[in-house]
Order: structure tokens, then sequence, then C-alpha cells
């Protein structure tokens, strides 16, 4: 009933044609233009009437305003296929591009980075490792100089100075006595140099018997040898290499009466 | 005058070759529905430049079968027209220049206000019912109050106005047909 009725309504048609109507009634009048051919007519006509009173009332605009809307047209067209779309992917593209080529290289420094550490790492440790056999080494230089340094300098040690006789007057061997701890050491520095087959020989008198101390290596600092307790006097023999059960008198090179 | 659809299929298409035609053939008959609207020659061009960027950028939502493209693009000029004058009264009274409005009002563009053409074959009050409504754009309801009569006799003068319209152009039309069948023979 309300189709009928908008229809009903004097200047219905023409208000349509104006744009006058709400969205509402348009829709009304549209629906019933499309079921009705002689509506149909009746509104083009009504679009033809105010069509040619407008062309009888036409102004013409300045030619200026042509010109303005093209270009205006031409530049939206512009920016809409070109500048914006391009613009935007290009940008786009160029904050991603920068971010992979920031990564990349800070990857890469950090990468080398890595690598100098790690050799400078290793470098380290192995010149850790140098250090501290070094350091072992002069730790057990030490204690060894320590133990000669306490064997030598302390006051129950006798210090004696074998010089040698008329066949080696060039010779000196130190020995130091230690009668509490039992202990004997020699330097024998000061002693030539023997043939390979000879060595010096330490002997300790015992009530007129030569007892066997050990054989002296030669150019030694400090040599332990065998402590023989009750001795009268300290001699030096040369002996065959390796040393004699028996000492040779005759070589005797040196000696010192305790 | 029989409308190019082709023409407006390739606007559609955002065809400026076709805007710049159309342009051609509509651009006179709107401009003068919007110099009249606005009085003001100066704005009235801002506006037909607007109203053809308007159907520049809403062809593709015209359908031809829901009416001529003219009606379309009268709707648009129109509505166009009535925002362009709502928006400079505001500026003009947001800028506060009493003497510019008072000028306006003092010298109204007479030269486009009058109309021509086949209108003039109307009576007094069918003429002016036409012209509030379609060349002053303003709807009926506040048409017939600016007329003075109830809204049912208003409707009534815009469609006796447009039947009378209708008979003036087909005795003109007979008018040229018989001319024409003078010439010839």
């Amino acid at each position: 009933m309300k189709k009928r009725n908008i229809l009903e309504e004097e200047g219905i048609l023409e208000r349509y044609v104006l744009g006058e109507l709400s969205k509402d009634e348009r829709d009304q009048v549209r629906s019933l233009l499309s079921e009705n051919e002689e509506l149909q007519r009746k509104v083009e006509q009504i679009e033809k009437d105010l069509e040619k009173l407008a062309f009888e009332n036409a102004v013409a605009p300045s030619s200026a305003i042509k010109k303005n809307l093209l270009r205006s047209i031409e530049a939206t067209r512009e920016e809409e296929t070109k500048s914006i779309p391009l613009k935007k992917k290009s940008y786009y593209l160029s904050i991603a591009a920068s971010i992979a080529f920031i990564a990349i290289a800070l990857a890469g420094y950090l990468f080398t980075q890595w690598q100098n550490t790690k050799k400078q790492l290793i470098e380290s440790q192995n010149e850790a490792v140098v250090l501290s056999n070094q350091l072992n080494e002069i730790e057990g230089k030490l204690n060894q100089t320590q133990q000669q340094y306490n064997v030598v300098n302390n006051p129950r040690v006798i210090p004696l100075r074998l010089l040698g006789n008329q066949k080696m007057p060039q010779a000196v061997a130190l020995v130091y006595l230690n009668h509490e701890e039992m202990e004997v050491v020699i330097n024998s520095q000061g002693m030539p140099a023997l043939p390979k087959d000879k060595d010096y020989q330490l002997w300790a008198d015992v009530d007129g018997e030569m007892i066997n101390m050990g054989v002296v290596p030669a150019e030694q600092q400090l040599v332990r040898m065998k402590y023989i307790p009750n001795a009268a006097s300290i001699n030096i023999t040369i002996e065959p290499a390796g040393g004699n059960d028996h000492a040779t008198v005759e070589q005797l090179v040196s000696n010192i009466i305790l | 005058m029989e409308e190019d659809l082709s023409l407006i299929k390739r606007l559609q298409e955002k065809d400026a070759t076709a805007l710049s035609l159309l342009y051609d053939q509509y651009a006179p008959a709107l401009n003068g529905v919007i110099v009249r609207i606005c009085r003001d020659e100066v704005l009235a061009e801002e506006l037909l430049q607007e109203t053809f960027m308007k159907i520049w950028d809403k062809a593709a939502i015209y359908d031809p079968k829901k009416g001529r493209f003219y009606t379309w693009a009268y709707r648009v000029a129109k509505n166009t027209a009535l925002n362009g004058i709502r928006n400079s009264k505001k500026l003009i009274q947001t800028e506060d220049m009493g003497v510019y409005t008072n000028k306006a009002a003092a010298e109204p563009i007479d030269d486009y206000s009058e109309l021509k053409g086949s209108i003039h074959q109307l009576d007094q009050h069918h003429r002016e019912a036409i012209e509030l409504v379609y060349f002053k754009g303003l709807t009926h309801r506040e048409a017939h109050e600016e007329m003075g009569v109830p809204l049912g006799t208003f409707k009534s003068y815009v469609s006796q106005a447009l039947k009378k319209l209708r008979a003036t152009y087909q005795k003109q039309l007979l008018l040229f047909i018989s001319l024409i069948e003078m010439v010839v023979s």
C-alpha cells in the first residue's frame, strides 16, 4: 500500500528528479520505476524538460576553468598512478633494505670481533701455559737454590777449602760438612777437567783407612756426597772413570785434615 | 538531447578526453544553474570546477538505468553549489565583513538571475516555482514557504509548469519542423 501512496503524492516524480527525496522515498520510487515502463517514460520526460530548461539558460564559463580542471585531474591521476604507490613501495623497500644491510654489517662486525677475541683468547691461553711453565721452572730452580743455600748457609755447617797439591796446584774444591745432620756437599767448579777415562773421588780417612765418599762430578756447584762419621781428613784422588773400591794414594791431588 | 552512453562509459573508465568532451557539452548548462544558486560569478566558476572534479571522481557510481546523465550531474552541481554558498557565508560571517555582505546584497547579479527561453511562456507563479526549485536549489518545502503558498499548491505549480513547458517545447518543435518543411519545399 505504501508503494501506491508514494505515487499518489503530487510532485513526487519531480522531486525525485530534482534529488529532493529521502533515501527511503527514493528507493521506493526506484523499485516502482523498475517494474513500470509508463512511469519510466514519465520520469524521463521530466528529466528532459528540466534539461532543456537548463540548456536554454546556459551560461558559458571562462575557458580557464576547463584548463584548470584538466590540469588538476592530470595531477591527481599522476599521484594515484605512480607517485603514491611507488613512493610507498620504495619507501618500505628502502627501509627493509636498510635494516637488512645494518643486520648483515652488524653480523659481519660481530663475527670478526668474535674471531679476534677467540684468537686472542687462544694466544692468551698459550701465553699463560708458557708463563706457568716458566714459573714452575723458576720455582723449581728457586727451591733447588734455596736448598743449596740452606745446605751452605747454616751455622752448623763447616766450610772446607781443599787446595790442590804440587800435582795439581791450580785445583780448588769447596766441601761443606754438617755433622749434626750428617750431610756433606762439594763444589767442584774449581777442579780442572779430567780425561774421559778418569774421575775425581772423595775419601774419608777413618783410623788410617780410606773410605769411599763417592765419585765427584767435574765442575759442579754443589753435589751431595756420602757422609762418613769420625773422619780425620778428607781426600780427593784421581781414579779410573766410575770410581775405585780403594783409594789410589799415589793419585792424591788434595786433602784437608779435620 | 540524446546522451552518448559510450562517452559516459569512457568517463567511468577515467578517460580524460571523455571528461573534456562531456565538459564542453554540459558545463554551460550546469554553470547556468550554479551561477543562479550562488549569485557570484567567481565563486560559481570555482564550484563548477569542483562539480566536474566530483563527476570525474564519482563517475563510477552513475548508473544510466537510474536516470539521465544530465540529471545526475545536475544533482552534483546543485549540492556542490549549495554547500559552496553555505561555506562562503560562514566565511563572511567569521570574517565579520558587514560591508562586504551589504555590498553583495545591494548588487545582485541580475544578468544571470534573469531567465531566458521557454520559461517566459509560463505564468508568473509557474515561472517562480520552477525558478525556486530548479535555479535556486530550494527544496519544495523551502520553496512553498518562500512563495507563501501551501505545499500541495506549490507541488501543483511545479507539475503544471513542467507540463506547460513541454507543450511549449512541442510547439517549438512543430514550428521548427514546419519551418524546415517550408525551407525544403
